[in-house]
């Protein structure tokens, strides 16, 4: 906390106040002379009320100065501004399903072809301050990029699809022991047609994660397959690339990537951003005591 | 000891008091309150080039309040109001008879003109970025109504968010119209075509996506809840009428801006082919054989 004068060179007319203190002063003195010479009193009370208005001169002169206490304060941020939290880091931990089946068409290209075009975007629509865990998966995942945004983006562009099996559940088990390992702020991003034919469940892995708090956002590509169902148990939210949402990739990689940023820091409760304030209340409280006291002073009959 | 009356000698003390409380009241009317925005109320040769240059920034600025419109909320009306007296003041540059008489003169008065629509342009879209952001609770409900299968709530957002999309699409096209009436040679900085480019681009971008956005709500007022729930879920058949898929067919993704992705899903659940939910879970390493290795 800070104080502080919006208006510093508005204390000048303290000086004027001061030079009517001294002129009041030597009249007083003046008086008390007045006084012995004629043998005469004035009321004291009067003496009372000369401070009590140059008191009251002097307050709104600070008030005119507009003091002002500086603190920061918190201020939780709502999805649609996620952009105002571009200064926290978050981990994109990415999976991306590399299996045959993603090699199936989808419009002018394949499914893989359309989840590797959102991702591109995804990857740098990113703040270069977010770190990105880029793993690929089919019977099993394993790690491709870790680093910057920029970085992964071009491991992406190396990435291959056509491998045998789709383990939804073992990727997203996967996902989530490196987003728990995680410093910064963890969100899984599993990309996939949802085709799930090897290893755990991926619903009874989804409503595991649930309990845990861990934050996800799925891509589903071409056939959502088991992703609808993974998606509400994780309680995550699912775009769908599709022959139509295909050509809206670039909006779609926006939305999902502020989607992820903001759930991975709302998840670790850093969905705010702390501004500093400034308040005039020690002002308008001036302003209140000064007009309050010259009013009194004015209005005494003396 | 005698006492004497006060009141004739505090008299003109307490004048002096009165008139320094008002000197002080003053003091913090002129620090309290805010200075109003100078105004340009007649026409002066010499306020022509500053008037210029408040017509570009004040294009520049409608063009980020537009940007800003549907993600936070903006108050335009009074930049609208103010790029209107621009305009205006501008538009009247040629009741000033001295502008006739030289080279220069006649230069600043074919510049007044253009600058006139630069103005007029900037308080257009002004208005728009006002409308869109007075509807930004329906848009943000028909987006995420669509997004999450929650056509309840896309539906009741629908109307309000039409309609205001048409009032800004009213306010674009016309500011396009003016834009487009503008001769580059007849701005005086390279800035200022360059402003100029950039506004028609980006303007002619928001029509056609905000185009898109009103018959994208259009498309789930008119269709059928149950049907464009069933679609969303991948859980049966569309069963759209005939108007409905004519009005999707005409929804164009690529040029609908930031709405492409809400734009595509309505287009998808109306004309997409049926999407099979199935279990999508086969069995695998630890519970049985796999059907495919795909």
């Amino acid at each position: 906390m800070r104080l502080g004068l919006e208006h510093p060179e508005a204390l000048a007319s303290l000086a004027l106040i001061a030079a009517a203190a001294l002129l009041l002063r030597k009249s007083r003195r003046n008086r008390r002379r007045l006084e012995r010479f004629f043998d005469v009193e004035v009321s004291r009370l009067n003496s009372l009320m000369e401070a009590a208005r140059l008191a009251a001169l002097a307050l709104l002169a600070v008030a005119a100065a507009m003091p002002y206490v500086e603190y920061t304060a918190r201020r939780e941020v709502p999805l649609e501004r996620v952009g105002e939290l571009s200064g926290k880091g978050v981990l994109h931990v990415v999976v991306l399903d590399v299996s045959r089946s993603m090699t199936y068409p989808l419009g002018p290209g394949t499914r893989f072809d359309a989840a590797r075009e959102v991702l591109k975007r995804y990857l740098s629509s990113l703040p270069g301050g977010d770190r990105v865990h880029l793993a690929v998966f089919s019977s099993s995942a394993r790690p491709v990029c870790q680093g910057a945004p920029s970085e992964c983006l071009e491991a992406l562009g190396r990435v291959e699809a056509g491998e045998r099996y789709t383990a939804v559940g073992d990727a997203l088990l996967y996902a989530a022991s490196v987003a728990r390992a995680s410093a910064l702020a963890p969100v899984i991003v599993l990309v996939s047609d949802g085709a799930s034919n090897y290893g755990s469940d991926p619903v009874q892995v989804a409503e595991a994660l649930r309990g845990e708090g861990l934050p996800a956002v799925l891509v589903a590509v071409g056939d959502r397959g088991v992703l609808p169902r993974v998606a509400e148990a994780l309680g995550a939210r699912l775009f769908t690339v599709d022959e139509f949402t295909a050509a809206a990739a670039g909006s779609l990689a926006e939305k999902a990537a502020a989607e992820a940023r903001y759930s991975g820091l709302a998840a670790r409760g850093e969905a705010y951003v702390e501004e500093v304030r400034r308040s005039h209340v020690p002002a308008q409280l001036l302003l209140a005591a000064a007009l309050a006291l010259l009013a009194s002073a004015l209005l005494d009959g003396a | 000891m005698r006492k004497l009356p006060l009141r004739w000698t505090l008299s003109s003390r307490r004048a002096a008091y009165a008139v320094a409380a008002a000197a002080l009241v003053a003091l913090l009317a002129l620090t309290y309150l805010p200075a109003p925005a100078p105004r340009a109320l007649r026409l002066r040769v010499e306020d022509l080039p500053a008037l210029f240059v408040e017509a570009a920034q004040g294009l520049n600025h409608s063009l980020k309040l537009l940007e800003l419109s549907t993600r936070q909320g903006v108050n335009a009306s009074s930049h609208a109001g103010r790029m209107r007296e621009v305009a205006l003041l501008l538009r009247n540059a040629t009741e000033l008879g001295e502008l006739q008489v030289s080279e220069l003169g006649q230069r600043l008065l074919e510049a007044s003109g253009n600058y006139s629509d630069l103005a007029m342009a900037a308080s257009r879209i002004a208005e728009a970025a006002q409308a869109l952001s007075s509807a930004r609770e329906q848009l943000r409900g028909f987006l995420e109504g669509v997004r999450a299968c929650d056509f309840g709530r896309a539906k009741r957002a629908a109307p309000a968010l039409r309609a205001a999309a048409e009032e800004a699409l009213g306010g674009l096209s016309s500011a396009l119209q003016l834009l487009a009436g503008v001769r580059e040679e007849g701005l005086l900085s390279d800035s200022h075509r360059e402003l100029l480019r950039r506004a028609e681009s980006q303007v002619a971008k928001w029509v056609k996506a905000l185009s898109n956005l009103a018959r994208a709500a259009e498309v789930v007022e008119r269709a059928d809840q149950a049907a464009l729930e069933r679609a969303c879920r991948a859980r049966g058949s569309g069963g759209f009428g005939g108007d409905v898929v004519g009005l999707a067919q005409s929804l164009e993704p690529s040029e609908s801006g930031e709405f492409a992705y809400e734009v595509a899903l309505v287009k998808s659940y109306v004309l997409g082919k049926q999407r099979e939910s199935g279990t999508g879970v086969g069995p695998g390493a630890g519970w049985g054989e796999p059907a495919g290795d795909d």
